[in-house]
């Protein structure tokens, strides 16, 4: 399986940007020893002057090492509120699709109404009434970011439910226990595995876009702020708003990348299976 | 007949979402830390006692909350979702002014979106695995990965700092007075912008989705009897594939034209288009929270609708439905 | 000069498949006006031989050698354009499953309007004409409505109707009656017979049913691992064969005569009184639904197999799977060795498990993909207490028993065939030491040489074991076979039981008769 994953040339080349983008969010405090918020320089220098390398922005910061240092906010909000999303939407869709009847009715309408909220909407209106914090933030995504966890989960539960050889289990006298842990659940992984990349990657974007809004930890620099903070300057300095936008875009395109990769390789297996 | 029934249950599951959203909105201002009242009023600076306490009597925070409830409840379906207290306006008032040009700039975006993308995700399964294929998944896994409110600023720059081609802020051109089709031109010129950066990120979401449900179609039995047939490729492509590949799409495009109100948050603010999206970004920035969750119930309530207006379409184009 | 003339047909499968042709050097003829049947297990190629003829073999299959001579053109030089052309119009063919061979959104009329709209030939009130020339109920209705509201008989006949609409000189038919119903399969059958005969249309009938060759074929044309094996006249090649491969075949279907068993008169180990089963539909409202199972008795003694027999939709696998408490009935009860299992809650049904034990019909759903062969086997006494090491090693001989290597255990099912994940299945069901074995339909998706090898091995098990069993089947050979005692199920309803050679020889109820009618071949005795 691993090798029909790094056949597929984008996943591997998405998994080496992830590998770059990671190593750059460690080395940051060697690369760029100070915090980015302290002035540097002259306000406004261009990309490769006065030795910042992707310019400075409108109080001599480096721009450069927000990014560097603003990795680590956009991976760690990513990581942990798509853990969270996951634990939720996972036990939930387990619970539904396993027991049925009317706590499986109960569980969707729940669902159901959490996808009918528009999800940024709710997003920033959680963080904005919570104040805005690294918390609050981590929680809001996993708040939104839940339902299509417990809908996928859900629908392969189901399936798996019907399925052969769970009857069988049946009849042999094991436990709902047994047979969630041991028979279900690892071979409904496949689709848990392809949505968590995709999760992570419209946490950052959701992230980026809250830290846009003026809604990030004020304490914190992150790629979203930067854009946010360069959209007034727009036509003095462009560079302030373009990088961090790069940086965002290449993360991204990687999560997504090495998502489709995960979705290729794990099927032909099943396929081979027959 | 069943169309009928299913449509009835379909508005009552709506009815009870609206109230559903209703009970959360008022949570969520009793769930924000310290006193409701002074979260009402918002923290615009002074608090004025006298608006204070004229809340605390309006909403009788005094009140066991259940009956609290009732009181916000009866207001909101009423129409009255309020006072802004920073702009000194009803919030409805203010929401309604603000509505139309939302729905122009979401409306005018998903259709795009969703032309353009069927279009694409239609040529790149049909030739798929060449190289039209590869440029348009590459394409859309771009824009798929970009976040909305940086193409916006990209464009912006593009179009209007380099070029000047286009305008990059608000909805019409200041100062002049138009009217009929000149004016609807103006506006027009400043509608292709930020319509256009909501909806790239929705096209290559449309995109993806017609390829692979073109593709997965393309595969199913009833595509090898029509070709059995002595059916040209041509007339399989339209009335087979297309039709059935479809239906999937109907559905994923109404549940996701919530998330495209969601986006215009964004996009509104980098255009200062005056929408409520823009009003939404103003509240925040006010900390006008009443304002806030007043845009937020109109928000929820639109999607319910277009949901709605989803699920009919869907229960009109296939007939497997009315028998379910 | 014949219809069809193909000559020295060879297609290649890509790189990395098991062999290196899917066909190889396949020649053979159609006459106008007869039938060919060609025959063969899965795999054998004769899907890819039909496809070839048709021009629709999906891009990997390549034909490398051959000619396929139609109406004076080679139509493996045809052009795609020219192929277009003949299918629908010159070739008609009718494909194996027909819940998903027509398009879900166009109504019946509207497919059988475009064959005849895109070859150019006038409409009018031609769809109606086939409908009724396909004996459709109600054909003016019929042409109004969608696919989904048919029936797979139903909508087969539209699908030969389609075929036929233009009067090809050829109508192809793969496998078009393997997924019916024993009772319309005979009428599919019947009809393709009839219209065959009004135009004098040659047919090609790929099967791999030996029943169902008897029941039409003019000739045959027997198909092993891309090559033909043997060819001759029906009679022939049915009565008198002569490769081994066709004699394994042909000794592989079921006999219909068994040897006449004393009835036991054992205990009584299973004893169904009036049990009812009625699914309901929707979530909250509570509206009648149909039922499955409707007032059903029987009782099974030790040692002896009783058969449910019946088709889809009677009721039996529903049935079974009360028995083992999968499905919970509404009424009756079921007693087990004197105890009613009926009211037992889950907990109280844990002790029965090791009794009752029950092996299921698909062998590629019925194991856990991701777990080992030896540690799915070992499962049931592990949950039932017993030790790790000595489940496993209890494994080990349990492969043994279903004739497998013990070494087995350390691999995967997915290394498997389907009939070695049989056995495996078996296994496991053997391993708790049941009394009863339940066996849901346990050859119906295994190739006929591999049927008879499971058949074999049940039997042997169940004499060195003593075991009792409730014997689910569609197929009334099959029953013929295995079965002590047969009860007929038609819609929910026991209608007729006793012992299976006198309920076969003299049916007593008219389903009965009509089930037995509608075996195919059933005028054939294979030759010993």
């Amino acid at each position: 399986m691993i090798r029909t994953f790094f056949r597929n040339r984008g996943a591997a080349a998405g998994l080496v940007i992830l590998l770059l983008v990671a190593a750059m969010s460690a080395l940051a405090p060697l690369l760029f020893p100070f915090s980015p918020w302290d002035m540097q320089g002259a306000p406004f220098a261009h990309p490769g002057e006065d030795g910042f390398l992707l310019g400075s922005d409108s109080l001599g910061r480096d721009v450069a090492a927000g990014i560097a240092h603003g990795a680590y906010v956009s991976l760690l909000v990513g990581a942990v509120s798509t853990v969270a999303a996951l634990l939720v939407g996972i036990t939930l869709g387990a619970v539904a699709g396993y027991a049925g009847g009317w706590v499986d009715d109960a569980v969707m309408r729940f669902t159901e109404f959490f996808q009918t909220v528009p999800s940024f909407v709710l997003a920033v209106v959680i963080v904005a009434i919570f104040t805005p914090s690294l918390p609050s933030i981590v929680g809001a995504i996993a708040v939104v970011s839940w339902p299509p966890v417990t809908r996928v989960v859900r629908a392969e539960v189901l399936s798996l439910r019907s399925r052969e050889f769970v009857q069988a289990a049946e009849v042999l006298g094991r436990s709902h226990a047994s047979i969630l842990f041991r028979d279900i659940l690892p071979n409904a992984l496949s689709p848990i595995l392809v949505l968590a990349s995709l999760m992570v990657a419209s946490a950052i974007l959701l992230e980026s876009a809250l830290s846009f809004l003026g809604l990030g930890d004020p304490n914190l620099m992150s790629w979203g702020y930067l854009i946010g903070a360069g959209r007034s300057v727009i036509r003095l300095a462009w560079w302030m708003s373009v990088f961090p936008g790069v940086a965002i875009f290449l993360t991204v395109l990687a999560l997504n990348l090495v998502g489709e990769g995960l979705t290729d390789a794990l099927n032909p297996r099943i396929a081979r299976q027959r | 007949m069943r169309l009928l029934r299913l449509a009835v249950a379909r508005l009552a599951k709506m009815v009870a979402v609206v109230l559903a959203i209703v009970v959360v909105n008022f949570l969520l201002i009793h769930a924000a830390p310290g006193d409701p009242a002074s979260v009402i009023a918002g923290q615009s600076g002074a608090a004025d006692a006298k608006f204070v306490a004229q809340l605390r009597a309006q909403f009788g925070l005094d009140r066991p909350l259940p009956e609290q409830l009732w009181i916000y409840m009866r207001g909101v379906l009423s129409g009255d979702l309020g006072m802004s207290h920073r702009q000194q306006r009803t919030v409805a008032g203010l929401i309604g002014e603000r509505l139309p040009a939302t729905l122009l700039l979401t409306g005018v975006a998903f259709a795009f979106a969703l032309a353009a993308g069927i279009a694409l995700g239609a040529a790149a399964a049909r030739r798929a695995g060449r190289w039209a294929d590869s440029v348009i998944t590459v394409l859309a896994l771009g824009f798929y990965a970009t976040p909305i409110f940086w193409v916006g600023l990209m464009l912006v720059l593009v179009f209007s700092v380099w070029l000047g081609w286009l305008p990059s802020f608000g909805m019409n051109t200041v100062g002049v007075d138009l009217h009929g089709w000149a004016a609807a031109a103006d506006t027009a010129r400043y509608l292709v912008l930020p319509s256009l950066t909501l909806g790239l990120f929705y096209m290559a979401v449309y995109a993806r989705l017609t390829r692979a449900s073109m593709l997965e179609v393309a595969g199913q039995d009833f595509v090898r009897t029509a070709r059995a047939k002595g059916v040209p490729e041509g007339r399989i492509l339209r009335r087979h594939i297309l039709r059935n590949a479809l239906l999937p799409i109907v559905t994923f495009a109404g549940i996701q034209a919530g998330q495209l109100i969601g986006g215009s948050i964004l996009v509104e603010t980098v255009f200062a288009w005056p929408g409520i999206g823009r009003l939404a970004f103003d509240a925040l920035l006010a900390r006008d929270y009443q304002l806030l969750l007043g845009v937020f119930l109109c928000t929820s309530v639109l999607v319910v609708v277009f949901n709605l207006l989803t699920d009919l379409v869907y229960l009109a184009i296939d007939p497997r439905m009315a028998a379910a | 000069m014949p219809l069809l003339a193909v000559e020295g047909l060879t297609v290649a499968l890509p790189p990395g498949a098991d062999r290196a042709h899917a066909v190889h050097d396949v020649s053979f003829t159609l006459e106008a006006g007869e039938i060919l049947c060609i025959v063969g297990e899965s795999g054998s190629g004769k899907s890819v031989s039909a496809s070839a003829i048709m021009g629709l073999l999906p891009a990997a299959l390549r034909p490398t050698a051959g000619r396929i001579g139609f109406e004076g053109a080679d139509l493996l030089q045809a052009t795609p354009a020219a192929m277009r052309r003949l299918r629908g119009a010159r070739l008609g063919m009718v494909f194996q499953e027909p819940m998903t061979a027509l398009n879900p959104l166009m109504r019946v009329g509207q497919q059988l309007a475009e064959v005849l709209h895109v070859h150019g030939a006038r409409v009018g009130g031609r769809p109606l004409e086939l409908l009724q020339a396909v004996h459709l109920p109600d054909p003016a209705r019929m042409l109004r409505a969608y696919p989904h509201q048919l029936s797979g008989g139903q909508r087969q006949r539209v699908m030969i109707a389609m075929a036929l609409a233009l009067e090809p000189a050829i109508l192809i038919a793969d496998e078009p009656t393997t997924a019916l119903d024993v009772t319309t399969q005979k009428e599919i059958l019947r009809l393709i017979r009839e219209v065959q005969g009004r135009r004098g249309t040659g047919v090609l009938f790929i099967t791999h049913d030996f029943g169902v060759v008897a029941e039409i074929a003019d000739r045959v044309a027997v198909m092993q691992s891309g090559r033909i094996v043997e060819q001759g006249t029906a009679d022939m090649v049915l009565n008198r064969p002569q490769h081994p491969y066709t004699r394994a075949l042909i000794a592989a279907v079921p006999a219909r005569a068994r040897d006449a068993r004393p009835p036991e008169t054992g205990e009584v180990v299973l004893e169904l009184d009036s049990v009812g089963k009625t699914y309901r539909r929707g979530g909250l409202l509570r509206r009648a639904g149909t039922p499955a199972v409707v007032d059903a008795t029987l009782e099974v003694r030790r040692g002896e197999t009783l058969g449910l027999v019946g088709e889809s939709g009677s009721g039996k696998s529903t049935l079974a799977r009360c028995v083992v408490n999968l499905v919970q009935p509404d009424a009756g009860s079921i007693r087990f060795c004197g105890t009613d299992l009926r009211p037992l809650s889950r907990a109280a049904w844990r002790p029965y498990r090791k009794r009752i034990g029950m092996v299921f019909q698909d062998p590629f759903a019925s194991l856990n993909p991701r777990r080992r062969v030896g540690d799915i086997i070992a499962e049931g006494p592990v949950a039932h207490g017993m030790a790790r090491p000595a489940a496993l090693a209890r494994a080990g001989e349990l492969l043994r028993l279903v004739q497998l290597d013990p070494g087995a255990a350390n691999r995967f099912p997915h290394e498997f065939s389907g009939g070695q994940r049989q056995r495996i299945g078996i296994a496991r069901a053997l391993a708790l030491e049941p009394e009863l074995l339940v066996a849901d339909e346990p050859v119906s998706a295994l190739d006929v040489s591999v049927q008879a090898q499971i058949l074999a091995l049940l039997e042997d098990l169940r004499t060195r074991l003593g075991l009792t069993m409730l014997f689910i089947t569609h197929d009334l050979r099959v029953a013929a076979q295995v079965c002590d005692r047969v009860a007929v199920m038609q819609r929910g309803r026991i209608v007729e039981q006793g012992p299976t050679q006198a309920v076969f020889a003299d049916p007593q109820h008219e389903y009965t008769r009509t089930l037995l009618d509608s075996v195919p071949g059933r005028n054939w005795t294979p030759p010993a």
